[in-house]
């Protein structure tokens, strides 16, 4: 058995896990929610005018209790929820109905739902991105985006934001959760399967990422979801697993360890690592470096 | 592991010495921010050696957090290669036990905290740079200057925008520079004011993110005892824990790097969960990876009487060390160029273009900073192809030179270079010797005849270790031939010819009586056959403007016979510095000519 603690660390998802989130209060936002009261992902916790002299609505983002209510900074709410962590984001937290996009419809004029987040299993285009801003959505959770378009709509050297060497793009307009990373991947069909059936539930998501802490994006969506069983807290693989391939050839595949090598194996470009073999989803198999492994089940 | 298990038999000194009085058996660990890395070295046949040597997961982040996990990991997987009972119930056993079990201690090298981060100010600031890179030399430290705080006029915007950055940097101390001039254009107070600001911005912020508002700011001054007092007394107030050491002069650049280590231990290790723990066991302090390689480096040099530059291109950061035989230290890092979640700072201080240059096929802008990306988010991960293996060794070889080019540097000085160590994963991983050879060359650019050696177990930050609790084992594993490869010797000609024309005949005489002959043209790179073992008497005619070490034109034949190694002995004639074609199409081409001279293929 060996162990892996790559990123995600051995589950892009985690269902049924408690967690504490805060939702922030602004100056003249009034809580209507009290200590201790069970909350829906979709109600509202406070509202109020804000320093813009906007009306604002505070969403819960995800169901639990309220664990704390700080007037003017914060309410806390604990609770039982399913975390899907993506590759990388940016934006704040966010939450808001999950919604897929019309089929048929091009891209930069497609109908988007006021205050909503979109779903884009796809690699998720410049002009989507924008057409979402301009839609009035908070958040998109795609599968990938190419760098220089992100970029150029965060307008940030994503390097730098990743080093923590500029501050967080303050006021982005829109919420982005990328569940692959960069380039040109769709959204793993699992993961994306599973986030087609939570269309329509409220979900709360968060762009932070900070690679050095191992801080990554986050969708939590409720906590009912049937999903395969957490795998322990230190992830490891072992013949049985079902792994996602994360890099190579195979990018994007998934598969079932049939082996675990002793010794390590010679892989392109000529490494010799230590690896699995892997029954992909095809019945064919391959053999695998561990670093490319994910465990997913 | 919470603690060592303790066996009866104890190292001492006194009338009752055991049966062992020198160390038997030592553990060795290198905890990087990517991974762990232990190595087991043992006595064989009376002579140290290395036995196993493991690498696993670093474990400093969550869902782990603990430092000593990985450790505890690695020492598992070492027992179950050599069979040999390292732990007892999680712990390790210290020291060796009757039976065999245990070692004798453990030696610990990390850098998983990441750098000292330190704010710097202060009258001195400017006029003491080069003596404070020289008292902070081999230390892991990132320095940056205090900024001025905006004035009471300036825009909220300005005050947010300076207050993020900050925020960001996270500072772990400060470091006050009195003037060496007595009252210069800023004062000592001037300094003080802008500190306490500061201090001010910096408490605010952690009372915001609910952190330890209670500790203090650690704040080292190396003043005149006036100065210091007098901005002591204006910042203490404002949550600063203030220590005075002596004004940076040549003489006196010991009580700073002193502090400095402490602070090291303090503000960045301790913290770490599980360091307490490894702490314990650890038989010297546990050094920094810069502070080891510069052990090593420094060690060695003095051993060997050779001038010698350590070379360790980490994950997340690089360091160049070197040193000579009289003693001279010349150490440079760059904590944050790496080629894994380095690689973002690596790309951009290098910038894009130098990067692509070292590269035998056409690559993208796009596809190079979505690679660099790719390496910051999934830091594990290893070249999955033989275009990201380019675009690796690329990245360290921008990174190597960023290193050398870090504030404070003195590497350029260093003329003649007899020996390269070349350590950390992207050189130790290369499918090919020569590839690590090649990048080396490359980034360093050495002149006259420089002897290449690669550490593919990544021991050279852990015998630094070693040096310290065993200087003999040290030298030992350093020696033997598993810890250390011999890729080979390689003649750097320098000034130029016509391009094609012949820059140097090499001459070989073998011992069986047969001579190799070689005229290396101008812009060309050759490998000659010289294997591992090989001897050969080396002649070298060079060009009347080519410099092989000598001056222009001087002939070496040399009176005793060089040895083989992996890649052979190389005669690089490419200039110094190495110049390239404009065009990236004909820079893919040179590239893949040099390559496919040793041996390398190109993809």
């Amino acid at each position: 058995m060996r162990l892996t603690l790559d990123h995600p660390l051995g589950s892009q998802l985690t269902p049924g896990v408690v967690i504490q989130r805060q939702r922030p209060l602004w100056a003249g936002g009034s809580a209507l929610v009290t200590l201790g009261e069970l909350v829906r992902a979709d109600q509202v916790l406070a509202e109020g005018i804000d320093t813009r002299g906007e009306e604002r609505r505070l969403i819960a983002g995800m169901a639990g209790r309220i664990t704390e209510i700080v007037a003017g900074d914060h309410i806390t709410i604990a609770g039982t929820a399913t975390v899907l962590d993506g590759m990388v984001g940016a934006g704040g937290v966010v939450a808001g109905p999950l919604v897929t996009l019309q089929r048929g419809e091009a891209l930069a004029v497609t109908p988007i739902q006021p205050g909503s987040v979109v779903l884009f299993p796809q690699q998720v285009p410049l002009t989507l991105l924008q057409r979402a801003v301009t839609g009035g959505a908070l958040a998109i959770v795609a599968g990938s985006a190419l760098v220089r378009e992100l970029e150029a709509f965060v307008r940030m050297d994503i390097s730098a934001m990743l080093d923590g060497n500029l501050p967080e793009p303050r006021g982005l307009p829109l919420t982005i959760v990328l569940t692959e990373g960069f380039g040109a991947m769709a959204m793993r069909p699992s993961i994306a399967h599973m986030l087609n059936q939570q269309v329509g539930a409220t979900v709360l998501i968060s762009g932070r990422t900070d690679p050095r802490k191992n801080i990554r994006p986050e969708i939590i969506l409720p906590a009912h979801i049937v999903a395969p069983p957490r795998p322990p807290s230190l992830p490891a693989l072992k013949e049985g697993s079902t792994v996602a391939i994360m890099a190579g050839r195979l990018r994007g595949r998934e598969g079932e360890i049939a082996h675990l090598y002793a010794r390590k194996q010679y892989v392109s470009p000529g490494l010799s690592v230590q690896c699995a073999s892997v029954r992909l989803d095809d019945g064919t198999s391959a053999t695998v470096p561990l670093h490319a492994l994910d465990r997913i089940g | 592991m919470a603690g060592a298990t303790q066996t009866s038999a104890r190292q001492s000194s006194g009338p009752d010495k055991p049966e062992y009085s020198r160390t038997r058996a030592l553990l060795v660990a290198d905890c990087g921010s990517v991974f762990t890395k232990v190595a087991l070295i043992g006595m064989v046949e009376d002579r140290y050696r290395l036995q196993a040597c493991v690498q696993e997961p670093s474990t400093i982040t969550t869902p782990v957090a603990d430092l000593a996990v990985g450790v505890q990991m690695a020492i598992e997987q070492l027992e179950s290669i050599t069979g040999r009972t390292l732990l007892q119930d999680g712990k390790l056993i210290v020291p060796m036990r009757e039976d065999g079990a245990g070692v004798d201690g453990l030696a610990l090298a990390t850098s998983a905290g990441g750098p000292l981060r330190l704010l710097t100010a202060g009258p001195g600031r400017e006029a003491l740079a080069a003596l404070l890179h020289r008292a902070i030399g081999g230390l892991f430290v990132q320095m940056e200057s205090l900024p001025e705080p905006p004035g009471s006029g300036s825009p909220q915007a300005e005050w947010s925008q300076l207050d993020a950055q900050m925020q960001k940097l996270a500072p772990h101390g400060m470091l006050l520079l009195g003037s060496p001039f007595g009252r210069g254009p800023t004062s000592i107070e001037e300094t003080g004011q802008a500190v306490s600001i500061w201090l001010d911005a910096l408490q605010a912020q952690s009372h915001d993110q609910e952190a330890t508002s209670a500790s203090a700011m650690p704040v080292i001054i190396s003043a005149s005892s006036e100065d210091a007092q007098a901005v002591t007394r204006m910042i203490e107030s404002h949550g600063a824990t203030c220590q005075t050491v002596e004004p940076l002069s040549p003489s006196s650049l010991l009580p700073l790097n002193r502090a400095l280590s402490t602070l090291y231990e303090r503000a960045v290790l301790q913290p770490l969960h599980g360091y307490s723990s490894l702490r314990a066991l650890s038989t010297t302090v546990p050094a920094s990876t810069v502070t080891a390689l510069g052990g090593l480096t420094r060690f060695l040099a003095h051993h060997f009487q050779t001038t010698l530059v350590g070379v360790d291109v980490g994950a997340s950061s690089t360091a160049v060390i070197g040193a000579t035989p009289k003693g001279e230290f010349l150490p440079a890092a760059h904590p944050r160029a790496g080629v894994g979640p380095g690689a973002g700072s690596i790309v951009r201080e290098a910038g894009v273009r130098n990067i692509l240059r070292w590269l035998a096929s056409e690559v993208s802008e796009e596809e190079l900073r979505e690679y660099s990306l790719s390496r910051m988010l999934r830091p594990r991960a290893l070249p999955a192809t033989p275009r990201e293996l380019e675009i690796e060794h690329a990245l360290a070889r921008e990174a190597i030179r960023l290193a050398m080019q870090a504030p404070g540097s003195r590497l350029s000085g260093l003329d003649a270079l007899d020996v390269v160590l070349g350590t950390g994963g992207v050189l130790a991983h290369a499918p090919q010797p020569a590839m690590s050879l090649l990048t080396m060359l490359d980034a360093l650019q050495p002149r006259g005849i420089t002897s290449f050696v690669l550490d593919p177990a990544h021991l050279a930050n852990m015998i630094g270790g070693i040096a310290a609790v065993d200087q003999q084992a040290a030298a030992e594993v350093a020696e033997s031939d598993t810890a250390m490869l011999q890729l080979g010797s390689v003649i750097s000609a320098t000034g130029s010819v016509p391009e094609g024309q012949t820059a140097v005949r090499v001459v070989l005489e073998f011992p069986d009586g047969h001579n190799h002959v070689e005229d290396v043209a101008q812009g060309s790179i050759v490998r000659l056959p010289l294997r591992p073992g090989e001897r050969a008497t080396l002649g070298l005619y060079p060009a009347p403007t080519i410099d092989i070490g000598l001056g222009p034109g001087h002939q070496a034949r040399a009176s005793e016979p060089v040895e083989g190694g992996l890649v052979g002995l190389v005669v690089d004639a490419r200039g110094r510095p190495i110049v390239l074609p404009e065009l990236p199409a004909a820079i893919a081409l040179r590239q893949a000519q040099w390559r496919r001279s040793l041996g390398l293929e190109v993809s």
